[in-house]
């Protein structure tokens, strides 16, 4: 929607004075016709990456990259107004993502909530100034849902753990630098009892990275093996064998960063656009009452999720991982966002088979791109069935469906 | 009642036995991997030998329009639109790529038509780059000439339009009324452009700029171009409904079989109801759009506004309901369901395809809104 949040919020003098802060500094920093209607940014990867990485700079020098973080460790510790207001000012201008979003909003939280004062010192800076670019190594090809039967092994020799294995779904990985990897410590133990939470260094020896060719075609995940690759001890995150509560943490953060509302804002955006240019019988779609019961069904949710998610995500930064109902945000916004998607196709017509390149596509051919891309949404940072049973088990309370996970 | 009865019995019987040495012929012929090949290979899904199989064993004589027997169209083979569409179901649930339809459809109208040539590969150019819920409503003129006629517009989506040797135009005549015209592509002031597909299957745009076409090249006429069309528009409409269903059945095969198999949590994920569940809701899609378009194709020709509004229905069902097989199949596959190389996603490519071909959703709707308006 193209309203800003404002006429909402009665903002106090300091949320002024910080809209006007992140106003000016998209003011200064936005790069140039970003932003404005038609461009596209760079098309090829690696101008999207640099560009991507000199907006985490900006960001950071302008200590804006991490408000949420406590003010200790380089944020602000801004609650929930204002990160609202640095959510839509964001969404308004269209800014482009940080290189480290990811690990701003997960990776990082979890180094605060469970690493060693050396971890928190060494690598938070670094997550902030986007010197080091993080993925995260968790799912496995046997270890997807059911997280915890992951096989990849880290054994303990002296200072330093061994770690091989196989891990998939690992976005950023062939350029990132570092990742924060679930390896199994103790295969005697329960299988959520012998888990570790390790950061390695990808430029260790014995790593090799395969991507994984999208059925976009886009490869933005990677597979990466481990062979015998040395992990000093005081990467170790949190306890020994306690990994499993790291991850839980990790998730949740994820989960939160899942359910940010900038893109479901964007596509209602895209939808209504597309309703009132695309005509049937020389009729604007938006004119027909059931493509308007569908949009205004969608505008609802948007504006629920918008407030619910930036609940959300606030709550996990009072000291500890967000709630389980962060599960609720996750779960419906990528569901949103994947009907919103389905529902542009609806609305092309003939139009939505047409592809990049083809003469008379829509939008470059970006309505079904994005159609292909969003089916991943109820499927990545967990599926929508294992946040149906979080919600069932830990909000709802219900008796558990699978194997108790602590 | 036990007569027609009986007689359903017995084209059930036909419809299967039709099925089931499809399914075989294309098990033998033609695979998920091939595919995948293909369209690595071109960019095009297509498979001419496949075809050309196909052709050896006349399953591009299935069916014919207008030629009225007991059973309603039929054609050289004795068959009707019930086992040409479940040889095209067979088809969508191999993801087999070959011009099986815009052939059968092209050469029926042909045949309805009385025409004395039919080509090897007959399609019929309705869709056009406006929208519109009324089917037959075209902006391609058609002017008369000393000696024929003068084609001007341009025909958009027109499946395997650049393979094509013969395209069937309906066109709006000098006198405002419909005429249909079968015109060699090769005619000066005919211009082809392929047009790029979700699913990698051939299509083009034609554009008739002003093409001079022979008396002879009129099909036919007034009412009974409007009568042959929208024949041809419901065997078009049924059979793209039919492909579509095995399309969406296929994949939900395939993600119950995954699903048997699949361990988390100690257990075949398909022991979770969650998943049963979901399953059960996509079988349930697909029963209920086979049972419309099944239904729809056993009505005689000479009653085209039941056949329409049954069209109407299996076509509403089939845009509303299949899209969404494919789509929760990939769900079930998890993580691997988005990766190119799995191949689920090439049902998904398909289904969304050919719902984006079927027609306007607001068109269908309406049909079947008028229908219950005027029946109450």
């Amino acid at each position: 929607m193209s309203r800003s949040a404002e006429p909402l919020l009665d903002l106090s003098p300091e949320d002024e004075a910080f809209r006007d802060e992140i106003r000016s500094f998209l003011d200064a920093n936005l790069p140039e016709g970003w932003g404005t209607r038609g461009h596209e940014g760079p098309r090829d990867e690696a101008g999207r990456i640099e560009l991507q990485r000199e907006w985490q700079r900006r960001l950071h020098g302008a200590g804006l990259a991490a408000i949420a973080w406590p003010v200790e460790f380089g944020g602000r510790g801004a609650g929930f107004v204002q990160q609202m207001l640095h959510n839509t000012e964001m969404a308004r201008r269209r800014a482009p993502d940080p290189i480290n979003r990811s690990a701003v909003a997960y990776i990082g939280p979890t180094i605060i909530q469970w690493g060693s004062d050396w971890q928190r010192q060494h690598f938070l800076p670094r997550i902030l100034s986007g010197e080091d670019v993080w993925c995260q190594g968790f799912s496995e090809p046997d270890a997807g849902s059911d997280l915890a039967a992951l096989r990849t092994r880290a054994e303990l020799a002296g200072d330093e753990f061994v770690l091989t294995g196989h891990k998939v779904w690992t976005s950023k990985a062939h350029f990132a630098d570092w990742c924060l990897v679930l390896a199994r410590t103790d295969p005697d133990a329960p299988k959520h009892r012998g888990i570790s939470c390790l950061l390695v260094d990808l430029r260790s020896k014995g790593i090799t990275i395969r991507p994984i060719r999208q059925i976009s075609g886009q490869s933005e995940f990677n597979e990466v093996f481990f062979d015998r690759v040395r992990v000093p001890r005081r990467c170790l995150v949190g306890e020994l064998h306690s990994g499993w509560q790291v991850a839980n943490a990790t998730l949740s953060y994820e989960r939160a960063g899942l359910s940010r509302t900038q893109r479901i804002e964007r596509r209602l955006e895209i939808l209504l656009g597309l309703a009132r240019e695309l005509r049937v019988d020389g009729r604007a779609q938006i004119e027909d009452p059931a493509v308007r019961e569908q949009l205004v069904r969608f505008a609802v949710e948007v504006e629920a999720l918008r407030n619910l998610s930036v609940r959300v995500s606030t709550a996990g930064l009072r000291g500890s991982a967000p709630g389980p109902e962060v599960s609720i945000a996750k779960l419906l916004t990528s569901e949103l966002d994947q009907s919103m998607a389905e529902f542009g196709m609806d609305l092309a017509g003939p139009y939505a088979a047409l592809v990049k390149g083809s003469e008379h596509a829509l939008k470059g051919g970006n309505i079904p791109l994005s159609y292909l891309i969003m089916r991943a949404a109820t499927i990545g940072g967990g599926t929508s069935e294992i946040q149906r049973n979080l919600i069932a088990e830990r909000v709802l309370g219900l008796p558990k469906s699978t194997p108790a996970e602590r | 009642m036990t007569r027609r009865l009986a007689e359903l019995a017995e084209a059930e019987e036909r419809r299967e036995a039709v099925r089931s040495a499809a399914a075989d012929y294309l098990k033998g012929e033609w695979s998920l991997a091939m595919l995948r090949e293909r369209i690595e290979r071109d960019g095009i899904a297509d498979a001419p030998e496949l075809w050309n199989g196909m052709q050896r064993l006349d399953w591009d004589r299935v069916q014919s329009l207008g030629a009225e027997t007991e059973s309603g169209a039929a054609s050289d083979l004795g068959f009707g639109s019930g086992e040409f569409c479940a040889l095209v179901e067979e088809t969508g649930r191999a993801l087999a790529p070959t011009p099986l339809v815009p052939c059968v459809v092209g050469r029926a109208v042909l045949q309805g038509a009385g025409a004395d040539a039919i080509g090897s590969l007959p399609v019929l150019a309705h869709a056009e780059g406006e929208r519109s819920t009324d089917r037959l409503r075209t902006s391609v003129t058609a002017s008369q000439t000393t000696d024929g006629h003068r084609l001007h517009g341009a025909k958009r989506f027109v499946p395997y339009g650049l393979q094509a040797d013969l395209a069937i135009v309906n066109a709006t005549q000098d006198d405002g009324t419909c005429g249909l015209f079968a015109i060699d592509p090769e005619t000066p002031g005919v211009e082809r452009t392929a047009l790029a597909l979700l699913d990698a299957s051939p299509c083009a745009e034609l554009r008739l700029d002003g093409a001079e076409v022979p008396r002879t090249a009129r099909l036919a006429s007034g009412d009974a171009a409007v009568r042959l069309l929208g024949e041809a528009l419901a065997l078009e409409t049924l059979a793209r409904c039919a492909e579509l269903v095995g399309v969406a059945s296929r994949a939900l095969d395939l993600a119950v079989e995954y699903a048997k198999q699949r361990i988390a949590f100690d257990r075949p994920i398909g022991s979770f109801q969650a998943v049963q569940h979901k399953l059960v809701d996509l079988r349930g899609r697909v029963e209920v759009a086979r049972a419309l378009y099944q239904g729809a194709a056993t009505l005689a020709p000479d009653q085209p506004e039941e056949r329409d509004l049954a069209v109407a229905m299996a076509a509403f069902a089939a845009l509303d309901g299949l899209r969404k097989v494919p789509e929760g199949a990939l769900q079930i596959f998890g993580g691997l369901g988005t990766t190119w190389e799995h191949g689920i996603h090439f049902f998904v490519r398909r289904a969304a395809t050919l719902c984006g071909l079927l027609g306007e959703r607001s068109g269908f709707r309406e049909i079947v809104a008028g229908h219950l308006a005027s029946a109450s």
